[in-house]
């Protein structure tokens, strides 16, 4: 079990089928077995209500995760087969006979096989599955900002009725401030004791490549009582790791079975005269009105940045024009700047301006959960470990120029009020002293 | 007073981010409280005379060990001293566990506060304890490595005493001992000022050995000698069933991600060949690009913007604010084609948003009129994230600290950006379409002013120029 080879294929015989799919099973921590599939795939309807809560118990945790406000289960079948069919058509999903499923649960298991194993490649599940319920043994750093405070949607309830004075608005926003100078004070004491914590337990970690001990594992010997349940998980994490890894040995036995599944194919659904599948219905399970507020907001930045670059190509443009004519009166050529230097710095420009398009992408270390490892200055480091130092030089950029965006912001205000100042009559608008610095 | 629906929008965004930011703080500070629980002395029964080689399996009626006489009368001195700490301390206590409903900010502090009187009887006694021990002392780190197997036979008599040594007369209370190094089982019997603030905090049901309805019980002979991290933190190990779990965990972890790199290539096409066979049978209507998508590259167009805007920050601000007339040729060629390769940029991801908002449109047909901003509840997962936890690694406590200074500092910035924005669509309005009418117009200005272009810190004068006769 513990070699990181691969065993060779030659040694699966027919009973490997249903020990990969008990593999699977145990791997995504449910409790189906081999008979149900092969039930599914002749289309027996002793499958059906196992299937479905199979797959409402592998997509409703995802979602959960990705969600923001939490939201109880469905109990019913029927609201779960809805959930099901909401999620899948979202991912594009395209089967009609799927949709057309009654929400009762009688029949449809050959669809629901296929929807499943659909979903194994798509969602790459069983990994997915595994890191969604990894255990946390380690003091987590979020690098990334994406699930951070300005992401939290705001709830139309808090608004409350009526009319309010702009010295509430004002009072509001002097709250917020407060808080902010709160939670940095928080946020600096926290890291004391964390770093405290680790100094003191150098040298405990069996592993010597973290050294120190973290929060839950000094729990752990603290409390030896609340140390159960993390206990438990890890040996359950451990038992579901090895399930995956009997899994990823025998894989490709059950998709050569698939391919046998899709032949199958035991056409003659009996409801072929059924009303067809309206998709807006199943998407109004949810109205993903978010998606379109994420749109307005993303097209109203675009729209400002296109303006404002805009303004300022032209002002350059004009300025590097007058620049030539001028140079170009003196000289016949310019001879500043070649045409050779010219195609040099486009190129350069080219490759900087793809190198930000693939800076859109995700950046791939900043969104995993970092485990917190302190190392004194001097000693060696591994290669996969991410410096502190590169994280704040990202941090400082970003902290620049968001600040620059709001003092524009500020600045356009200004401009704006200024007109509004003069054009007050019997009132002289004394302006704070200038502070910039 | 504002319009009914200017109002609205404004304390919706301003409570919204209220309850974010309380949220972020109480997170903080239960994670604060954990840490200090730790820091605080770790109270610890101490062996009078360990015999490593003795047989411990039986309950604790330690009877094969007979005290010294002196042992005894400082006993009875601990014991006086023991009496009168635990009363003060039962005191203090029901004050405490009555308002179970306490923040975790009261708490520590109200541990401080009893560690102190607490704190003093306890640490006289390691220091009575010390002459007796040095002989016991190298007996116990001979007899280290044999510690770890006892405390681990010891956890199975989970209610049962697990202790040792011998004139601990019956404990109630459940210890169980992860290997210590210099002593080897951890019993939580007089620790109260440390336990009773996580039996507050940890209402969840982590059932720590809370001995606050059992602090009667508790029987008079126990030495203890409290040690903090500090001063021992680096001979903690820790138990060894634990070890071998994580072991395991990180080894298979290890195969997963091995699994994860090098990719079976049968098995690939295996399932590449399935999803095609797959999409044939595809007949849904519908654009060829699933709501899932969408989302994704709204994403990363959002993202694409904010590098874009920042790339075009920093590309302006090259020599800081300089002249164009100070830039060299090149470096003035070099800023006009980033802006024009910027701009090119922008109209190609606006022109994406545009048929990302048209595939939109046929999945979910004509929008609604009004944008509510109630995002929804359930948000569609991405692909997900990847792979174990991977180390980042800090070097020293001002690394750490510059790290999530900054981290709040970003987050802030972008809250203050948005409601920035937020303000200006709405107060904006107000200001250019009334005219000025009374103090109270003026007022408005001067605040909705300060507000926008001062961040509320600062405030103009507003001085009203009476026509002099």
């Amino acid at each position: 079990m513990g070699r990181l080879g691969r065993r060779p294929r030659e040694d699966l015989g027919p009973g490997a089928l249903p020990t990969a799919i008990s593999s699977l099973s145990r791997a995504l921590r449910g409790g189906l077995g081999p008979e149900t599939f092969r039930k599914a795939k002749f289309d027996l309807p002793e499958a059906v209500a196992e299937l479905w809560s199979l797959l409402f118990s592998l997509l409703w945790p995802i979602h959960q995760e990705g969600a923001v406000a939490p939201r109880d289960p469905p109990d019913a079948l029927e609201g779960q087969i809805r959930f099901v069919k909401w999620v899948l058509c979202c991912y594009g999903y395209g089967r009609r006979h799927f949709y057309q499923l009654s929400e009762d649960g009688s029949y449809g298991s050959y669809e629901l096989l296929l929807a499943f194993s659909w979903l194994l490649v798509y969602l790459s599940l069983p990994e997915r599955f595994l890191c969604l319920n990894c255990v946390h043994q380690g003091d987590d750093a979020w690098i990334c900002l994406c699930k951070d405070l300005a992401s939290y949607p705001v709830s139309l309830a808090l608004g409350g009725k009526g009319r309010v004075d702009i010295r509430y608005v004002q009072w509001l926003l002097g709250k917020l401030r407060f808080q902010w100078r709160s939670l940095y004070a928080s946020q600096q004491e926290q890291c004391t004791l964390l770093n405290k914590i680790h100094l003191y337990t150098r040298g405990c970690h069996p592993d010597p490549s973290v050294g120190h001990l973290s929060v839950p594992e000094l729990e752990l010997l603290r409390f030896p009582e609340s140390s159960k349940q993390l206990l438990q998980q890890l040996e359950s994490e451990n038992s579901c790791l090895e399930a995956f890894l009997e899994w990823k040995h025998m894989e490709l036995v059950y998709w050569q079975w698939m391919d046998t599944v899709m032949d199958a194919n035991p056409i003659g659904i009996p409801n072929a005269g059924k009303q067809d599948v309206f998709l807006p219905e199943i998407l109004q399970y949810c109205s993903p009105k978010y998606i379109t507020g994420e749109m307005d907001r993303v097209q109203k930045n675009l729209e400002a940045l296109r303006q404002r670059l805009q303004e300022t190509v032209n002002q350059q443009r004009a300025a590097w024009h007058t620049k030539v004519s001028r140079c170009s009166r003196r000289l016949p050529r310019l001879s500043e700047l070649s045409t050779a230097m010219m195609k040099e710095i486009q190129e350069t420009v080219g490759c900087e301006l793809a190198a930000l398009e693939q800076g859109c992408e995700v950046k791939s270390w900043s969104h995993r959960l970092q485990r917190l490892v302190f190392r004194e200055a001097g000693e060696p480091s591994n290669s996969g470990t991410h410096q502190m130092t590169k994280v704040i030089q990202v941090l400082r950029r970003e902290e620049a120029s968001l600040e620059k965006t709001f003092r524009r912001l500020q600045e356009e205000c200004q401009q704006e009020l200024a007109i509004l100042a003069r054009g007050l009559e019997g009132v002289i608008w004394i302006l704070p002293p200038y502070q910039r610095w | 007073m504002l319009p009914a629906s200017c109002s609205h929008r404004l304390v919706t965004e301003l409570q919204g981010a209220l309850a974010a930011c309380q949220k972020k703080e109480e997170a903080l500070q239960q994670s604060i409280a954990r840490c200090r629980v730790l820091l605080q002395p770790w109270e610890v029964p101490s062996p009078p005379s360990p015999e490593p080689a003795r047989s411990t399996e039986t309950k604790p009626a330690f009877t094969a060990h007979e005290p010294t006489p002196k042992e005894l009368k400082e006993l009875e001195l601990l014991n006086q001293a023991l009496e009168k700490a635990l009363q003060v301390r039962k005191g203090i206590c029901q004050v405490q566990s009555s308002k179970s409903a306490s923040s975790g900010k009261t708490a520590p502090s109200l541990v401080t506060a009893q560690a102190g009187p607490g704190a003093r009887p306890r640490t006289s006694n390691p220091k009575a304890c010390v002459p007796a021990k040095p002989p016991p002392t190298s007996q116990r780190d001979s007899g280290r490595l044999k510690k770890p197997a006892r405390a681990s036979s010891h956890r199975g008599k989970a209610p049962g005493n697990a202790l040792t040594h011998a004139r601990q007369p019956e404990n109630s209370m459940p210890i169980e001992g992860p290997s210590l190094c210099p002593l080897p089982s951890q019993g939580q019997v007089p620790g109260l000022p440390t336990s009773t603030p996580v039996s507050v905090l940890r209402e969840a049901g982590a059932t720590g050995p809370s001995p606050g309805p059992e602090e009667g019980k508790i029987q008079p002979g126990l030495r203890s000698e409290a040690f903090t991290l500090k001063e021992k933190g680096t001979q903690l190990q820790l138990p060894l069933f634990y070890k071998k779990i994580a072991s395991r965990n990180s080894s298979l972890w290890a195969q997963v991600q091995h699994y994860q790199s090098s990719a079976d290539t049968a098995v690939a096409a295996a399932k590449a060949h399935f999803m095609e066979r797959m999409k044939v049978t595809f007949d849904l209507p519908g654009p060829a690009i699933s709501l899932a998508e969408i989302q994704e590259e709204v994403n990363r167009l959002d993202q694409a913007c904010h590098l874009l805007t920042q790339h075009l920050e920093e590309a302006l601000d090259v020599n800081g604010e300089a002249a164009t007339a100070s830039l060299s040729w090149e470096q003035e060629y070099h800023r006009l084609v980033t802006l024009e390769g910027l701009q090119a940029a922008v109209e190609r991801h606006l022109l994406r948003l545009r048929e990302l908002r048209d595939a939109e449109e046929q999945w979910l047909g004509p929008r609604p009129v009004e944008s509510s901003l109630w995002g929804s509840a359930l948000c569609l997962g991405g692909k997900g994230s990847s792979g174990s936890t991977n180390h980042i690694v800090y070097s020293s406590v001002e690394e750490l600290q510059t790290m999530t200074a900054l981290k709040l500092r970003v987050t802030m910035l972008k809250q203050q950006i948005h409601l920035e924005k937020v303000l200006m669509e709405e107060l904006l309005p107000l200001v250019r379409s009334e005219n000025p009418a009374g103090p109270a117009q003026v007022a408005l200005y001067r605040a909705i002013h300060s507000q926008l272009c001062e961040a509320g810190e600062r405030f103009s004068i507003l001085v009203r120029d009476e026509p002099s006769v």
